[in-house]
């Protein structure tokens, strides 16, 4: 657990310490593309067996946290679901986390706009831990060998069509 | 709204050293200085600790598009210009790069709330104090959120302990969530000297204008603007789950002749709830009134939470309160914010609020005077009183009118014979009813408690409903010929007499008497039956004993009130005649359950239960000619072979139901359309009126106005040449669209017609549930453009 506090008056203090918490920050894993996707098992969402990510190896997956609370995420999710329709599922998997503290707030969302793949539940948040999540939402584009390709962050229009074009770029690649 | 500064905002939004370089002559003391993003613990903002650090301007990944850089700047100001030595202000100012915001004590539909915690070392913190907030329209208009942009302070008062004889210490903790396309959850931690902030910056100026400036955007009391506010509401009990409309009324004039300038914002979210529990509140929308200008009006519709069980969110008081922050306006477009604290239904209906009329409308239905019409009614007592009178009235309905023949007869029969038999008679009656309207309450509650949205007449939306009373009003018909006798006890046969008028039979014409009436609607019940569905179960059964009240009253008056019996007629040889014919008029009932049973379930199911009727009938024959013989055993085996009968008969009926294919709805010969909120806003673009009944095949009110009225020649004319848009929302099968619909309007049942104006379609005209032909060609008259009215007049 790292505090950045100061004291009144000695300025310098602050911007040695704030410029530390930074470089230590920086130092904490930030997955990148090329690195490689730590695996996890979470709980599923909907409480029916659990939501991993390795078992979709040997698939592109396209892995994404989003929470109700973050209103990009759930501009996505309908986008998301439009794309997984599109792409070939025996090839394509989306794996979605979902970081509510309260499930039934990201359930209710769901059940007014239903997508046909799986959210696993991570209220604690330690897979973000585990990505070096800096932002919500964020999705990573990971190949058949479990590589990080693609890190996107935030969500707005018109993002979709990049994300699908990746996505068909790295379905080629057999 | 006034704004920071531009100096004192130029020099705080330069990052880096060149400001800190200025803090200490602009004495805003900077505690945390950057927050570029509090990004690794994406948990939720509750989070015990986070990580704060920079992220590096243009971070991406091969595909990003993250532009990166610091996104918010929090500082901990303490303003020293106080008005008592033991009293400071402190505050934590928020400056957010363009773009970006953060959210209020309420964060809306998403998002989440900021929350500010403060630790005083030799002191205490009051209240935070929130600026008013700005609403955010959030993932392409799916979302509307309340928050702040720009710059914001939140500030308290700290009271200092003067017996503190260390040094007094501050810091604050804050847990938020910025968002812009991206979303940041963080914790900020804070902390200073208090006593060091006093003694080096003892009085600035600017500073302390920076806490006033925001201190006049926090909402103050409606009473300090001379504005005095009011809550209505569509009904006296909230139910957990459910949907309800509720206005927020601001009057300007608090003593006569003395009147303010302000009303409720004409334009945007006008009122911000503070909480969404008990009750989550969509933005409400200023509504007109009618012709006083310092009355003014914002309708919403809220849903109340599924899990509340009557507590209010805040542990100060036991009864819910309606709280948020209303936006005002004055003539010159000048807006100021007032607190709203105002009463709240409770579950139970305990807590007094003011209801709003049957005209309201969040946008529902506009007075014909030209305006919302607000009425403190129908409170319970008048409710009590239209669900009373509207029993009484639907005696004169088609539906019930079958059964009265009888009871009309049954009295007759017994006029002038036993006076106190005659009573027996009509307070059995008056319990059957009363036990069948108590009994269908206590359905429509199970039925809810069970997660299921009913109406009234809900029960001729199931097919095996319409099948059993099929059977029923069959033989009660074939008693009525004389093929058999109705006998409830095992020796009655020999008092087959007096069984046609017995205390049992006008019993059970009680309960015929409410399974019949239900699908009628008669004046007045409308408003009773709606308002007993939006109420708490107490209301529910309540309303429904009025009802079954008022339906019972004219014959227990008759059979109790001597001076009533002259309304009877004499006994005679008529009324075997009678007895027979009216035999006729029960089968002609079960003539409309197979045209009910025929929409439920196409021909099919229909001619199955016909089939059954038939064998029933047969049967029923058999056992009118065992009746009078002398092997009881016989007698007894035909009637429990009768029973059987019917029970394995409606399992084939219900079996093949629920395979027939229900006709499809389609677009009537009278070129009514299906209806859908969908065809009702095209129409409407269109510049079309639209006309909406909501009816249901088994709706006798509703078959008879379209008989009556809407397929008069002089209405189809006027429907024709005023180019109305006609549809039909069709509830002869449960549908929860038009339940919702129906509910949204303070109805539970059928019929209800709606008159849409193109010009305001929020408010469509209600009109009446028997209609006339006066009435529907005024309202499709003065819904249509002027331009085609000109041409009819």
């Amino acid at each position: 657990m790292i505090r950045c506090q100061s004291k009144p008056g000695v300025l310098a203090t602050i911007v040695v310490v704030v410029l530390g918490c930074a470089l230590i920050a920086e130092a904490a894993v930030a997955l990148e593309p090329g690195d490689k996707a730590p695996g996890f098992s979470l709980p599923s969402l909907d409480g029916k067996g659990d939501v991993s990510l390795q078992s979709h190896r040997g698939k592109v997956v396209w892995l994404d946290f989003w929470a109700s609370w973050c209103p990009p995420c759930l501009s996505s999710l309908p986008e998301l679901e439009e794309l997984r329709k599109q792409m070939p599922a025996g090839e394509f998997q989306i794996v979605a986390v979902n970081l509510d503290e309260d499930k039934k707030k990201a359930l209710k969302f769901l059940a007014r706009n239903p997508v046909g793949y799986p959210s696993g539940s991570d209220p604690q948040g330690a897979l973000p831990d585990r990505y070096g999540l800096e932002t919500m939402p964020t999705s990573y584009l990971i190949d058949r060998d479990g590589v990080v390709r693609v890190v996107h962050k935030g969500y707005r229009d018109g993002d979709m069509k990049k994300i699908r074009a990746e996505v068909r770029k790295w379905l080629e690649r057999k | 709204m006034k704004r920071i500064p531009e100096e004192a905002d130029e020099e705080e939004r330069k990052p880096g050293p060149a400001a800190a370089g200025r803090a200490g002559r602009i004495l805003v003391f900077l505690v945390a200085w950057l927050f570029a993003l509090g990004g690794s613990q994406l948990r939720a903002a509750t989070a015990s600790s986070s990580v704060l650090r920079a992220l590096p301007a243009g971070a991406s990944g091969e595909s990003g598009h993250y532009e990166g850089g610091a996104r918010l700047r929090a500082h901990l100001l303490v303003d020293a210009g106080r008005a008592t030595p033991d009293l400071v202000r402190v505050g934590v100012l928020f400056d957010l790069d363009p773009g970006w915001h953060l959210y209020w004590r309420n964060s809306g539909d998403t998002g989440l709330p900021t929350r500010v915690h403060w630790r005083v070392e030799g002191g205490e913190a009051g209240a935070l104090r929130w600026p008013a907030p700005q609403s955010f329209s959030e993932a392409d208009g799916l979302f509307v959120t309340f928050g702040y942009e720009g710059r914001v302070l939140l500030a308290s008062d700290v009271t200092l302990a003067p017996e503190f004889d260390r040094e007094h210490r501050i810091a604050v903790d804050i847990d938020l969530l910025i968002c812009q396309r991206e979303c940041i959850p963080a914790r900020i931690e804070l902390e200073r000297s208090l006593t060091a902030a006093l003694v080096d910056s003892p009085d600035n100026a600017s500073l302390s204008r920076i806490f006033d400036d925001f201190e006049a955007r926090v909402p103050v009391a409606p009473a300090s603007l001379g504005v005095e506010l009011e809550s209505l509401y569509d009904r006296s009990a909230l139910r957990p789950g459910s949907t309800f409309h509720a206005a927020i009324g601001a009057r300007a004039c608090t003593t006569p002749g003395e009147c303010v300038p302000w009303r409720i914002a004409a334009e945007g979210v006008v009122f911000f709830p503070a909480a969404t529990f008990p009750i989550r509140a969509e933005p409400a929308a200023a509504l007109p009134t009618r012709d006083d200008p310092h009355h003014s009006l914002a309708g919403f519709e809220a849903e109340v939470s599924e899990d509340w069980e009557g507590a209010d969110e805040s542990a100060a008081t036991s009864e819910p309160r309606l709280r948020g922050v209303l936006v005002l306006q004055d003539l010159s477009g000048r807006r100021a914010h007032v607190d709203v604290d105002l009463p709240l239904p409770s579950i139970d209906a305990s807590a007094q609020v003011t209801l709003l009329g049957e005209h309201w409308l969040p946008g529902v239905h506009e007075d014909p005077a030209g305006g919302v019409a607000i009425h403190s009614s129908p409170s319970l007592l008048e409710v009590i009183l239209l669900a009373l009178l509207g029993g009484l009235i639907l005696n004169l309905m088609p539906c019930v009118l079958p059964v009265l023949a009888i009871k009309v007869f049954g009295i007759a029969e017994m006029a002038g014979r036993d006076r106190s038999a005659l009573r027996r008679s009509g307070g059995a009656y008056a319990l059957g009813i009363l036990i069948s309207m108590a009994v269908l309450a206590g359905a429509v509650l199970a039925l809810r408690a069970a997660g299921g949205q009913v109406g009234w007449g809900f029960q001729f939306q199931s097919p095996l409903f319409v099948s059993a009373i099929s059977i029923v009003l069959v033989t009660f018909a074939l008693n009525l010929f004389g093929v058999f006798e109705i006998s409830f006890d095992a020796g009655g046969a020999a008092r087959l007499g007096e069984q046609t008028t017995g205390t049992r039979r006008s019993f059970f014409e009680g309960l015929l008497a409410v399974v019949l009436a239900t699908p009628c609607s008669a004046p007045f019940l409308g408003t009773a039956v709606g308002f007993a569905f939006a109420g708490s179960a107490l209301t529910i059964v309540l309303i429904f004993l009025c009802i079954g009240a008022g339906l019972a009253a004219p014959f227990v008056l008759i059979s109790w009130v001597p001076a009533w019996s002259r309304f009877v007629p004499r006994s005679g040889a008529w009324m075997l005649k009678l007895r027979s014919g009216l035999g006729f008029a029960l089968l002609a009932t079960v003539v409309w359950l197979l045209w009910i049973a025929g929409g439920l379930s196409g021909t099919e199911g229909m001619t199955t239960l016909l089939a059954l009727l038939v064998a029933i009938a047969f049967g029923l024959w058999i056992y009118g000619m065992l009746q009078h013989g002398e092997r009881t055993w016989l007698r007894t085996s035909a009637g429990i072979a009768l029973v059987l009968l019917a029970l394995v008969g409606l399992d084939l009926v219900r079996a093949r139901l629920a395979t027939a294919t229900p006709p499809l709805p389609g677009e009537s010969a009278e070129g009514w359309a299906a209806w859908s909120p969908g065809q009702v806003s095209a129409a409407l673009e269109e510049g079309r009126p639209v006309l909406v009944a909501f009816s249901a095949e088994w709706c006798i009110t509703c078959k008879l106005n379209e008989t009556v009225v809407l397929r008069d020649s002089r209405v189809l004319a006027e429907l024709e040449r005023l180019n109305v848009r006609v549809l039909r929302a069709d509830w002869t099968q449960r549908d929860e669209t038009i339940r919702a619909e129906l509910a949204r309007h303070g109805r539970a049942g059928v019929p209800l017609y709606l008159v849409y104006d193109p010009s305001s379609p929020e408010r469509p005209q209600v009109l009446p549930e028997l209609l006339s032909i006066g009435v529907v060609v005024d309202s499709i008259r003065a819904a249509a453009p002027p331009t085609t009215r000109d041409a009819a007049s």
